[in-house]
């Protein structure tokens, strides 16, 4: 499977002291497995408002996203919207 | 003599020790720098939403990834909830240039619903890349 994401973030500045950045994406996906299916499986745009907080032992972050996959349904991927958030950190 | 606890590991235990034990040894027991080591530890909820964009599952799936990387190579599990999956893999990271960067590596994907059409197990090659305007 071969997957591509095309981002560009737009630093937000400062909200509640934290650094805030919009991010909208472009990922897509291509597939080729033993069932014989093959091709472009999934385009989905998507975008993301990222809160991180760096420290000296690395970054903690909040995020809130919706994503919307259009299915290729000839592969048998379907259209989907997914929104969510989350929170970790990174090292 | 102390008593033998017999406890048979799921195969998502084992994935989280066989990660953990992999993030301990990477830098300490090879004698290597520390400072090269990175990770990342994510969690996130979301309902599922239906194609016409309406929630028909008020049960909100949780997604973790717990990744680590050391030069070049990095290791992840990640795990998701309705539909149950869980993936470990292994990945060859490579930077391009600022904004082009690329990986390609093996990849298990498990099923554990047994209701699931595509099986329960899946090994697989992945690639990407990823870029990023400025």
């Amino acid at each position: 499977m071969l997957h591509g994401t095309v981002s560009r973030p737009f630093p937000l500045g400062k909200i509640g002291g934290l650094d805030a950045t919009l991010t909208p994406t472009l990922q897509g996906a291509a597939l080729r497995n033993y069932f014989g299916v093959s091709g472009v499986t999934q385009i989905t745009p998507g975008i993301s408002l990222k809160l991180e907080k760096p420290t000296k032992n690395g970054t903690f972050f909040l995020e809130a996203f919706g994503k919307h996959q259009f299915g290729n349904e000839k592969k048998g991927m379907e259209d989907h919207t997914y929104w969510g958030v989350g929170g970790g950190w990174a090292f | 003599m102390g008593i033998r606890m017999k406890r048979k590991q799921t195969l998502k235990q084992k994935a989280w020790l066989f990660l953990a034990g992999l993030v301990s040894l990477l830098p300490g027991g090879c004698g290597l720098p520390s400072s090269e080591l990175h990770g990342l530890v994510k969690t996130s909820v979301q309902p599922y939403v239906s194609k016409a964009g309406f929630i028909v599952n008020k049960k909100l799936k949780r997604q973790d990834l717990v990744s680590a990387r050391y030069g070049n190579f990095s290791a992840y599990a990640w795990q998701s909830q309705e539909p149950r999956e869980l993936d470990v893999g292994l990945r060859y990271n490579h930077e391009f240039n600022e904004r082009l960067s690329g990986w390609a590596g093996p990849v298990v994907w498990t099923y554990p619903g047994k209701d699931n059409p595509l099986g329960t197990r899946d090994v697989a090659l992945e690639g990407g890349l990823n870029w990023q305007a400025p």
